[in-house]
């Protein structure tokens, strides 16, 4: 069954681009009458819609000669309103400009000016000489083991950071830690109080302290916390900013939060009309806090993933944590690795099945065959071993996809980047 | 950071004849502000047609158009080159709905777009025309929000792989999102056909 449906699937995917391209598709093999006349209607629609700007060069004229162009508010009370002239002729949100005024040239100093350009032309040699010597990914300040061994990777792997965060030693809890990998998902309408460490199922009480990151997977999800708290729209590469506390902040999918401080009181909800599910790390103290916590209102699902243990921390040096949030997907037969994890590292599968093997130091095969793990199951979190190294490989016919969290101390992190 | 190692490159140009691709031409953008208008240029119109298909309200979908781009053209240096720019301007897309959506609470009719039928055709062929177009995108609206962007982006003109790469979904994923989607619609518009045929009865 499941291969028919994979086979319609393809069909119909297929049928639809021929479309696409104007050939009139030569055969609709398992596609039935009513699917290929729905195509054929939707598609219909899609392209009779008239264009929204007649005159595409003048719509830019329009954007570009606008202002500084609005980037996202992070209080939903302070996304700014469109700031560029409307098509309509609407052009009262605009910003007056002021005349440009040009700069004074310098008169005479044109030894001072050949010697400024041969000193710069000097400069700019050194700098390159260094840049060169250097791997462009040397740029970036933190690149997780696994993404370096994916860089190395023949092909056939998506990733997509969700989330990266560093937690500075300060924010961190104090003693002994554990971090707990959890989902959780609020119904549509459904408030309540955010009191960190409870939805991971991971304790009875509130925490004490710890700091973590969520990122929402679908819905709406809108928090106030009595703390500040860091969003970042959009994935890893979208614009971030700080939300201060007692400030409503709703994230739609992709969008992700950090707590630094996950102790912190307050209100969570979700605002849509489909249930808001989301999948988070929180870093927290194990010491209890004595306080009870409130159950759960009804439907509210937590679903601990997998958690720490104490000794996975032992070899971790002090100072600041990056914790990121990545979804790989691995098609079948690729593989990653073998490399050697930085830190901590679990995984989610999300579809697929994925092979996780393990290659001891000095051997250059696996000991034994690699461990299944299918959709739904979770790699749990592994304390590095020394000479220990790990690979990946997407293991079924559809492409694996699976949720990755990493753990890693900064200066452990800097050292692996060093040239 | 993103790092795609399964490169989606965009084969078609709607931009008129320019025939660079998205990363050389994301990288004069970013020397040259104004060099962005080829990239306006190339996507302004399904984007433009993806907002429509989202918010069903003409002027809404223009501003939401001009903030898509002015936004991407605001957060071009954070833009990461990795052969995926049209998939992280549909990024950028979907967030602006999203708030846009959640603002109006309300449907919105494609009056003006939707009257905007064949005008060869009679007077109660158009009646009919604009009635089922209705239908359909009424019905599209109420699938559920993966299956409905898969559709919506797909009648916007994107190809099977460019709709993945837009969703970061597989490309496998989103062919059975399709279908579901497609299954969905037709038992939806098969009950509401018997519906009127019911209430014609009536």
């Amino acid at each position: 069954v499941e291969r028919d449906v994979r086979d319609l699937a393809d069909a119909l995917d297929h049928h639809w681009d021929a479309l696409l391209r104007g050939e009139v598709p030569a055969a609709t093999t398992g596609l039935d009458a009513d699917l290929v006349a729905l195509v054929a209607g939707l598609q219909g629609v899609g392209s009779a819609l008239p264009p929204l700007f007649p005159d595409p060069h003048q719509a830019w004229r329009e954007l570009s000669q606008a202002p500084a162009a609005p980037t996202r508010g992070w209080s939903d009370e302070e996304t700014p309103p469109p700031t560029w002239i409307h098509s309509n002729g609407h052009a009262d949100l605009v910003a007056e400009r002021g005349p440009a005024t040009a700069r004074p040239r310098r008169r005479g100093g044109w030894a001072l000016g050949q010697l400024a350009t041969a000193a710069l032309l000097l400069l700019t040699l050194a700098v390159g000489f260094v840049a060169i010597r250097q791997s462009p990914r040397d740029e970036r300040t933190w690149v997780p083991a696994l993404v370096r061994a994916m860089e190395d990777a023949p092909g056939g792997i998506i990733d997509t950071p969700l989330i990266e965060a560093t937690f500075t030693a300060e924010e961190l809890p104090r003693g002994e830690k554990d971090a707990i990998y959890y989902q959780l998902t609020i119904p549509p309408g459904v408030s309540l109080p955010y009191l960190g460490g409870q939805y991971c199922g991971c304790s009875s009480e509130a925490i004490t302290s710890g700091v973590g990151t969520e990122v929402v997977q679908s819905g709406a999800y809108t928090l106030r916390l009595e703390a500040p708290l860091r969003v970042q729209r959009g994935g890893s590469t979208g614009p971030s900013g700080v939300v201060p506390a007692g400030t409503d902040i709703t994230l739609a999918a992709g969008d992700a939060v950090i707590y630094p401080d996950y102790a912190a009181r307050g209100v969570i909800r979700n605002t849509g009309a489909e249930p808001m599910t989301l999948i988070g790390v929180a870093i927290v103290a194990t010491e209890e806090s004595g306080t009870p916590l409130p159950a759960a209102p009804p439907g509210v699902r937590a679903t601990p993933l997998t958690h720490s243990i104490s000794s996975d921390w032992k070899t971790f040096p002090p100072g600041p944590l990056n914790v990121g949030l990545r979804k790989v997907t691995l098609l079948s037969g690729t593989s990653i690795g073998p490399y050697q994890p930085v830190g901590l590292q679990a995984s989610w599968i999300e579809s697929g099945t994925v092979a996780h093997g393990f290659l001891p130091a000095g051997e250059s095969a696996p000991p034994g065959a690699p461990l299944m793990q299918r959709t739904g199951s979770t790699i749990p979190f592994m304390r590095p071993s020394p000479g220990l190294r790990e690979t990946l490989g997407g293991a079924s016919e559809e492409p694996a996809e699976m949720l990755v969290l990493i753990i890693e101390p900064a200066a452990l992190s800097a050292q692996s980047l060093a040239p | 950071v993103v790092a795609i190692f399964t490169r989606l490159r965009h084969s078609h140009d709607p931009s008129g004849g320019v025939n660079d691709s998205d990363a050389i031409l994301v990288s004069r953008a970013l020397r040259d502000r104004e060099a962005f208008a080829a990239l306006y240029l190339r996507y302004i119109t399904e984007l433009g047609r993806f907002c429509l298909l989202r918010l069903h309200d003409e002027e809404a979908a223009r501003d939401a158009t001009q903030q898509i781009f002015a936004q991407a053209l605001a957060g071009l240096s954070h833009y990461r080159e990795t052969g995926q720019f049209r998939a992280w301007l549909y990024t950028i897309a979907r967030h602006v709905l999203a708030n846009q959506v959640s603002r109006q609470h309300a449907t919105f009719p494609l009056a003006a777009a939707l009257e905007a039928v064949d005008p060869g055709m009679t007077p109660e062929e158009m009646v009919s025309a604009t009635f089922e177009r209705h239908t359909v995108l009424d019905a599209v609206s109420r699938l559920p929000d993966d299956q409905r962007t898969a559709l919506e982006l797909r009648m916007a003109g994107l190809s099977g792989p460019e709709v993945a790469a837009a969703m970061g979904r597989s490309h496998d994923t989103v062919k059975k999102l399709q279908l579901r989607a497609l299954q969905r619609l037709r038992a939806e518009l098969v009950s509401r056909t018997t519906m009127q045929e019911v209430r014609r009865g009536a």
